[in-house]
């Protein structure tokens, strides 16, 4: 691991507006928090419910913008960019992975993986069939490609996912509670994908778990509470 | 680009692929309005046509009329068509004066040398009331000489009975449109009395009927001869009350119709001046019913619009995750336009070819619409033509992408957070 940050947080507040009634209600979520994901690392961010981990994790994917702070991805600050350039960072840069797959369900296992190749054309279709392939493959997928996902199982969906969000070869990789849905052995076997794409490829992750099992197995555990960050602890 | 397409096509016609009932039931619908506004587009057009063929098969394309629209000039003797402007001005224009044109065969030679002009016929107009035995009816009667007359429509080729040219040889002989004959029940070579304007009474014999389709003419004309007919108005021989003129394209007759006014000093009107009243009446109808068509695919539309918010609204997800992968807002619209635009297309080609067959099997109909109809025929006269298909398939595909319009900013509008969140 790299001390170099790809992910910035600085003094990033989250606050909500809801209306009750005539009413506006601001909640917030983050108040006030400041860390940085280095390049390579494997992080778990754990937390009980309501504590705002998956806020953060779409504070740094830039599917949501903070109130106030900056989160700057690969020196450059995402949370003033304009919607269609952060569709262009997103799909370049980062892979995301949600606790249910999330595939599109009149798709094949391998067109699903294509999407973020041919979603802003970075890649031709026979580029994009051949990537598709070898990742699904890397997943020990290779006899599942034409399989819908509703052909397949959840620890197989799970993998198709993190296919996925491979797929455009990202800097980061973001996940929410990606075993969430999963039997024990699903799990185990998306921690131990994790953890061998980190090992292997050096990749980024940043992962949010309840499963303190799950976190164990990852490089640094960043723990939120009450939209704080609570502790930072490397696990190596 | 190409690849962005097919990336659009492809997420477009699996989310249709997916609603497949619905999907079904929407082409029906833009079918149905297409098939429809094709129908429409033939029948219009072919009452329009029928009427058009009708009046120029028993009408002059141009009359001449014995009204002067300027002072009276006469044609000097031998003028030819390379002098045609030598006028020598005789008197001013008289209002009460007798609606004539005198001396027509001076008109008839001067328009029957003019480049286009097909066919010259002087005629005489006038009304009366026909008896036969007990049973009479007014009728407009045209004298004319049937030789001429024969080359301006198709009379000759719409005798029933007896002939146009039997009337040419009997000087007191009559051709009746058959639906007059019938209603005062009179036959081939049965006498008549006619009395004229001017009081008089003739005994005139059937030379024969003619049907020419048009109700109005048939129950109500009549031809004698020419003289018959200048004596009955009290003409003098050299004078008739119009010339009727054929040209030889109809392209050409409000160029020729303004060339022998100017001319001749003659007022002059063409056929569709002439019909003005009837052809706007149906025209009027027809745009009457484009309106009502277009009502038709207005509920397509509603029907597309159905649709497609019940997929943005079911694909939130979808969208969702789509957009979290970098789908740019711009893409999914254009995903949902397309969807809108597969529907339009789909449903109209479908509509087309329905319309195409529907309209050839109307116009293969046998169907009468009986002796009382403005236009009779034994089928319905329909008109096909490629302009029909290409206007319906765009005004399909319009509303379409319209109908796609809201949806489409829907899905593009949504925010990834919100959905996922949830």
């Amino acid at each position: 691991m790299t001390n170099e940050a790809i992910i910035k947080l600085e003094h990033v507040s989250k606050q909500l507006a809801m209306k009750d009634g005539g009413e506006e209600i601001v909640t917030t979520i983050l108040p006030d928090i400041s860390f940085d994901i280095l390049r390579g690392d494997f992080t778990a961010i754990t937390g009980p419910s309501g504590s705002g981990k998956t806020t953060l994790l779409y504070l740094m994917g830039g599917l949501d913008k903070p109130t106030s702070g900056r989160v700057i991805l690969d020196d450059q600050e995402i949370s003033s960019l304009k919607e269609e350039e952060l569709a262009e960072m997103r799909n370049a840069r980062l892979g995301f992975v949600y606790q249910f797959h999330f595939l599109l369900p009149e798709f094949s296992a391998l067109e699903n993986v294509m999407m973020p190749m041919l979603a802003r054309g970075r890649s031709s279709l026979n580029q994009a069939k051949e990537r598709a392939s070898d990742l699904l493959d890397r997943l020990g997928l290779s006899d599942k490609v034409r399989n819908k996902p509703n052909q397949l199982s959840g620890g197989q969906q799970q993998r198709v996912a993190i296919a996925r969000a491979l797929a455009n070869n990202p800097m980061v990789i973001l996940a929410d509670e990606p075993t969430g849905n999963l039997d024990s052995q699903s799990a185990e076997m998306i921690y131990d994908l994790f953890s061998e794409l980190n090992r292997e490829t050096r990749q980024t992750i940043v992962v949010v778990t309840h499963d303190e099992h799950f976190a164990s197995k990852t490089k640094r555990i960043l723990h939120i509470l009450d939209g704080k960050l609570n502790s930072d602890r490397i696990l190596e | 680009m190409l690849d962005k397409l097919r990336f659009i096509l492809s997420i477009a016609s699996r989310h249709l692929m997916g609603k497949k009932r619905q999907t079904a039931l929407v082409v029906a619908g833009v079918a149905v309005g297409s098939m429809v506004m094709i129908l429409t587009f033939g029948l219009a057009e072919g009452i329009i046509a029928e009427i058009e063929n009708k009046i120029i098969d028993i009408s002059p394309l141009i009359t001449v009329k014995g009204e002067r629209v300027r002072a009276r000039q006469r044609l000097l003797l031998g003028s030819s068509p390379s002098s045609p402007n030598h006028y020598k001005i005789v008197s001013r224009i008289i209002p009460d004066e007798k609606k004539e044109v005198k001396p027509y065969t001076e008109v008839v030679s001067l328009v029957g040398s003019l480049p286009g002009i097909d066919a010259v016929s002087p005629f005489v107009a006038t009304r009366g009331v026909l008896r036969y035995s007990t049973l009479s009816r007014p009728c407009f009667v045209k004298g004319v000489i049937p030789q001429r007359e024969a080359l301006i429509g198709k009379l000759r080729q719409n005798a029933v009975a007896g002939s146009l040219d039997e009337l040419s040889y009997t000087k007191n002989g009559i051709l009746l449109g058959d639906g007059l004959a019938k209603k005062i029940d009179v036959h081939y070579h049965d006498l008549v009395r006619f009395t004229g304007e001017n009081g008089k009474a003739y005994n005139l014999t059937v030379v024969g009927t003619f049907a020419s389709g048009f109700g109005a003419v048939d129950d109500n004309d009549a031809f004698v001869n020419l003289r018959l007919a200048q004596t009955i108005n009290g003409l003098a021989e050299n004078a008739v009350s119009a010339i009727g003129i054929h040209t030889a394209s109809p392209a050409i007759v409000n160029r020729l119709a303004s060339e022998i006014s100017r001319l001749t000093g003659y007022k002059t009107e063409t056929w569709e001046q002439a019909n003005e009243n009837l052809l706007s009446l149906f025209r009027r109808n027809n745009d009457i019913t484009f309106f009502l068509v277009i009502f038709v695919f207005v509920v397509a539309g509603f029907g597309i619009a159905n649709v497609l918010i019940t997929i943005v609204l079911q694909k939130q997800r979808d969208i969702a995750v789509l957009k979290s992968m970098g789908v740019g807002t711009g893409t999914l619209e254009m995903t949902f336009l397309a969807e809108g635009i597969i529907l339009g297309i789909a449903g109209a080609a479908i509509g087309c070819i329905a319309g195409h067959y529907l309209t050839s099997l109307i116009s293969a109909l046998p169907i009468s619409y009986g002796p009382s109809a403005v236009v009779r025929g034994n089928h319905i006269v329909t008109v096909q033509k490629p302009a029909y298909y290409i206007v319906t398939t765009l005004f399909a595909v319009f509303v379409s992408a319209i109908s796609g319009y809201a949806p489409a900013g829907r899905a593009a509008r949504l925010k990834p957070v919100d959905v996922l969140r949830a």
